[in-house]
């Protein structure tokens, strides 16, 4: 009888979850990001978001993930990879962009019932890593300057984060504490945010209402949990040496001199405090 | 003294604490936004509820301060700090957060190797029902006032359902009968070559739409069904409009079957054309012509007098090895047509006028099937279509005025076909083609006229039988295809013709018994170069011929070679470029070939020609394309010259009241420049998209009319916008504008140009999610001559309900301002032809909509 009761509790209590699970709105962001030649990245990043919970993940790289989630999946998208190869192969020409991939790997998950955020990357193509951080990093100076976003009057906050000092612009008229990326704890949702120079940041192109299931990360048990500053400095050291890396992982590969680019250390991360 | 002051200070500050509670359940809410704002309206600081729905905040003072509580699904709640005790309860009740929806999420449309992807969702308005009105607002995508659709300026080459050919070329059945909500995205595939067995080797410029349905209609039927029923003032009495539509998109099997009717003037040819159908080669075509007059720039909504229905079911199984379609149609169209006309020919000898005041009926019964296997793999494709299409057609006419009469015609044709092909791929690099077709038809017409109480019957037999046999092989190494195919096509045609009591006046035989066969024998050799991002092929067809007429002209032996040459660059995935250019000899049209008169109407007759001609034609064209999906910009633009040299001319002569059309040994030159433009572009701020399209066209020709050389030169431009959008939740609007001049010389002199400007525009408003009202109207200026214009204005209105998601209610009223004439001049080559026409008066429409 006991087990009943326990097992129509847990019922509830995975209904109750459920229900919470739902999202409110769907936000789509551009993010402003330049390559070290100075072309613009174009990266693309969706917000689900409730007043308890929220996920930003790029649509595509979600899809991709999910497939391959499972080993079925995992084949039929290297069949499918497979096949771009080919038709490109008999066309005479190969073009790795245009092969069905994932560009944008970030993922940041945020709990406002234990005030922390969860961020998923990949360093380099093969190391899937996750770290938390707590809310309280993050702290905002509210101004009085406003602008519109998308039809929404707009405020000005601003806040020195982890490196860069950053401008935001949110609306009180959706109650939802969340934004791009980490931000989030302003009163009201954030519609565009950048740095003093403009070289980083997300902007909001979208804003939906949504009833989508704010899933969490797919295959989040292969990621592996390491410090944030130590992430960082492993990508900033992929990114500096890519031979040594691959050669650390016992792959050789040789390349001539003149491919090698000597710059290296012009364009960093959006988090700089890690050196 | 210090040490106080600072124990005041401290004693100021304020603890804003409280809870904010769910009013209906009396749970603590998590995750609301509290601010406390000052006198002046600012944030003064703010914090969101806990896990126990809790918040707590510190402030030197709470004077004329207010506290807010908000959060999505919840009324804001403001309380005044004035004079209230923390900690606070704050309840919140259910209700609206009103999002302003400029919401674009998702690409619009995005971009996968040659695959573009358009969001529908994003395209769609309130006011769209089928995923062709959406469609037409996809920036780089284009839907003809038929239903045929083309991709950058050229018409696509397939019409998938989720990857499957259901419909072929009827595709203005999905197109008109699928919802738009049904579909998620519209995937265009450029360069779609639709033979796997020949992808890579050989180069396809066109590109084929593929609908990517939601899940939620996927693996199950889903229907829609329309009734409606209403009153017009002309003519006068009840209407209807009804559709059933029913749709299954399984694994292994594919079914669209539906079921049209109205008589308000819905047109619903769109949906049982084949804009695929390749060219009967039987050939044959109707010597008879009493069709009513067409109708100037005006939709066929206001000036179509109908009762049309429309059956079709088309079902596909995906068997073990390929895949097996039966589309099977029956359409009935009943139009009635009155028209006051005045035609005027322009002779040297002064203008001779003829006025006749019509009134017809035609009646159009078609019944066709199509059953078709096709195996579409990497090494093999076989496809076989039997295809049969039976028509019976018939028009009555009663005419009063200048030669008061009556006609009727019947007009029946029946046609069978079958194809077959196979291609196998060896090797991956040897290709063998065997291509069979067979086609049988049988038109015969009948032409009963009465005038002066005198009896015409006119009849006519005309069947022809074609066959084409061929093989080919092909080869590819490293890009270069090299092919040859030979075959054999064989044609038998016989045509009787019998006119009884001609006419006094008119001279000439009155009698035709015809037959019209050829044998060719034909090489065509091909060279398709294909590297990276250049495509150059090079055809080069030979071909004998043997003709045979049955003493009627002397037979002949012909050698005809066509070369045509085409290179496409596509430098990168925005840009393509084509190059086209072709030469060749061509047989004149065997259906000409008749020496005695045959009546095509109570006044026009035709005598064919006595000899058999050949002609020549050159042309060369450059076609430019340009694409950039993440702005949304699509452009394309065209320019075409042909050339062609006829050594035979059509000349007219009047007899009495009549006309004869009969063909002289004369060198006619025809010279033809066309050009056009299109850009698109999507506008994301307002959800919308506009486009921009303009053309030119010169047409130069020699015609020889009373035994003088007239040399005619029509001249004609044009330019058109749309744009629409939907930049407030509450409201949308589409509207479009179409201006064009022609005009006509003959012998250096020219007539004045004369313009014609179509304005549409379509407004809807969406007071509450579940009512809808538009309002929408057409404006037409056309210039009847110079400087005198004809204005119309027509207005319409709708209202729906949507009681549900699936039951919905709708009122129209259409041509509000109960416009019931509309007077027009035409100019054909030597006439001119003014006509004054009914149109639908004012109807009301009441109708349903349920859906599953």
């Amino acid at each position: 009888m006991n087990k009943l009761i326990t097992s129509i509790f847990l019922c509830l209590v995975a209904i109750a979850a459920i229900a919470q699970n739902k999202a409110d709105i769907e936000v789509s962001y551009s993010e402003i990001s330049f390559y070290e030649n100075g072309v613009e990245r174009g990266n693309k990043y969706h917000l689900l978001a409730n007043a308890g919970q929220s996920k930003f993940f790029n649509p595509r790289t979600e899809e991709i993930d999910s497939l391959t989630s499972t080993p079925e999946g995992l084949a039929s998208f290297k069949k499918t990879q497979e096949a771009a190869f080919q038709a490109m192969i008999a066309q005479g020409s190969i073009d790795v962009k245009k092969l069905p991939r994932k560009k944008e790997t970030l993922y940041v998950v945020k709990s406002a019932s234990d005030s922390t955020m969860t961020v998923y990357d990949m360093i380099g193509s093969d190391e899937p890593v996750y770290y938390t951080e707590p809310y309280s990093e993050m702290v905002w100076e509210i101004g009085d300057s406003t602008k519109t976003v998308l039809g929404y009057e707009c405020i000005q906050a601003d806040t020195d984060y982890h490196g860069r000092h950053w401008t935001a612009w949110f609306t009180p008229d959706i109650p939802i504490q969340d934004g791009p990326w980490k931000f989030h704890g302003l009163p009201g949702l954030i519609l565009d945010v950048r740095t003093g120079e403009g070289k980083y940041g997300y902007v909001a192109d979208g804003i939906e209402k949504s009833e989508k299931a704010i899933n969490g990360v797919y295959g989040s048990d292969k990621y592996e949990k390491r410090k944030r500053k130590a992430i960082l400095r492993a990508m900033r050291a992929m990114r500096d040496n890519p031979m040594g890396h691959l050669k650390a992982k016992g792959i050789d590969v040789e390349i001539s001199p003149e491919n090698l680019s000597n710059k290296t250390s012009t364009g960093d991360f959006i988090e700089t405090d890690y050196r | 003294m210090l040490f106080v002051a600072v124990a005041a200070i401290a004693s100021a500050q304020v603890n804003v604490t409280g809870k904010v509670i769910d009013k209906e359940n009396d749970e603590p809410l998590v995750g609301a936004s509290v601010i406390v704002k000052g006198a002046d309206g600012k944030i003064k600081k703010f914090a969101s509820s806990k896990s126990d729905g809790g918040f707590f905040m510190t402030m030197p003072s709470v004077n004329g301060c207010r506290l807010e509580v908000t959060m999505m699904s919840f009324a804001k709640q403001s309380v005044p700090l004035d004079s209230v005790d923390f900690p606070l309860t704050v309840y919140m009740e259910p209700g609206t957060t009103l999002l302003k929806e400029v919401a674009v999420k998702a690409d619009r449309i995005r971009e996968q190797g040659d695959t573009i992807t358009y969001n529908v969702g994003s395209f769609a308005q309130q006011q769209d029902r089928s995923i062709g009105d959406v469609l037409k607002r996809m920036p780089g995508i284009d839907v003809a006032n038929n239903g045929k659709i083309q991709y950058q300026g050229e018409d696509i080459n397939k019409f998938y359902i989720e990857g499957s050919d259901l419909l072929g070329g009827k595709y203005g059945i999905a197109t008109n009968g699928i919802s738009h909500d049904d579909v998620g995205a519209v995937e265009v595939m450029e360069n779609h070559q639709p033979m796997q067995v020949l992808s890579g080797i050989s180069f396809s410029d066109k590109a084929a739409i593929n609908l990517k349905l939601k899940n939620k209609a996927k693996a199950t039927w889903t229907f829609h069904g329309d009734a409606g029923g209403g009153y017009s003032w002309q003519p006068e009495g009840a209407i209807w409009d009804g559709e059933l539509f029913a749709m299954a998109v399984m694994p292994g099997f594919q079914n669209i079957t539906t079921l049209r009717t109205n008589n308000t003037g819905e047109n619903l040819s769109s949906s049982s054309t084949d804009f695929f159908a390749d060219r009967r080669q039987t050939g044959l075509s109707q010597y008879v012509g009493i069709g009513l007059p067409g109708v100037l720039s005006l939709s066929d909504k206001r000036t179509l007098f109908n009762r049309s229905l429309l059956v079709s079911t088309n079902s596909l199984w995906k068997l073990k090895n390929g895949e097996f379609k039966a589309n099977i149609d029956y359409s009935f169209n009943r139009v009635t047509a009155e028209a006051s006309n005045i035609t005027t020919y322009f002779l040297d000898e002064g203008n001779r006028i003829i006025t006749e005041n019509r009134s017809g009926t035609e009646h159009t019964h078609s019944l066709s099937g199509k059953f078709i296997y096709e195996l579409n793999q990497k090494t093999a494709f076989i496809n076989n279509t039997i295809q049969t299409n039976i028509d019976w057609n018939d028009v009555s006419f009663a005419t009063t005025g200048s030669i008061p009469n009556g006609q009727s015609a019947d007009l029946p044709d029946y046609y069978v076909s079958n194809k077959f092909k196979m291609i196998k791929r060896f090797k991956g690099k040897h290709l063998v083609t065997f291509q069979s077709l067979n086609e049988w038809e049988s038109l015969p017409q009948t032409l009963n006229l009465d005038m002066n109480g005198e009896q015409f019957r006119q009849q006519i037999s005309d069947h022809a039988f074609y066959t084409h046999e061929s093989a080919a092989y092909a080869f590819n190494i490293k890009g270069v295809t090299l092919s040859l195919e030979g075959g054999i096509k064989g044609y038998l045609r016989s045509m009787d013709s019998q006119l009884p009591n001609l006419p006094q006046e008119l001279p000439g035989l009155t009698e035709n018994v015809i037959n019209t066969n050829y044998l060719t024998v034909y090489a065509t050799p091909k060279f398709e170069y294909w590297v990276r991002r250049v495509n150059l092929s090079l055809n080069l067809p030979v071909s004998y011929a043997h003709y045979t007429f049955d003493k009627a002209i002397a037979n002949r032996d012909e050698v005809y070679f066509s070369p045509s040459l085409s290179f496409n660059w596509k430098p990168n995935n925005r840009f393509s470029g084509t190059l086209r250019g072709g030469l060749g000899r061509s047989p004149m049209n065997l259906n000409l070939i008749h020496p005695g008169l045959i009546m095509t109407n109570y006044r026009t007759l035709k005598s064919g020609v006595d000899n058999f001609y050949t002609s020549s034609s050159q042309n060369v064209s450059a076609s430019v394309s340009y694409k950039h999906t993440r702005h949304g910009l699509f452009a394309n633009g065209m320019v075409m010259h042909s050339w062609s040299h006829i050594p035979y001319t059509m000349a007219q002569q009047l007899f009495g009241d009549y006309v004869v059309y009969s063909y002289a040994d004369a060198k006619n030159d025809d010279r033809m420049l066309m050009a056009m433009g299109n850009i698109g572009k999507t506008l994301d701020f307002m959800r919308g998209s506009c486009n921009v399209n303009g053309s030119f066209s010169r047409n130069e020709s020699h015609l020889l009319s009373q035994r003088q050389l007239v040399n005619s030169v029509s001249t004609g431009w044009s330019v058109g916008g749309k744009i629409n959008g939907n930049p407030c939740r509450w409201f949308s609007f589409d509207y479009r504008i179409d201006y064009s001049d022609n005009r006509l010389s003959m012998n250096g002199i020219s007539e004045s140009w004369l313009s014609t400007m179509e304005n549409e525009i379509s407004l809807t408003f969406i007071p509450h999610r579940k009512w809808q009202w538009t309002v929408s109207g057409e404006h037409y200026r056309n210039e009847l001559n110079e400087h005198n214009y004809k204005n119309v204005v027509m207005l319409d209105t709708k209202l729906t309900f949507q009681l549900n998601k699936k039951i919905e209610f709708a009122a129209s009223l259409t041509n509000i301002l109960n416009k019931r004439s509309y007077n027009y001049t035409t100019y054909s080559q030597l006439s001119s032809f003014e006509s004054r026409r009914q149109l639908r008066g004012r109807q009301f429409l009441f109708s349903i909509t349920l859906r599953k």
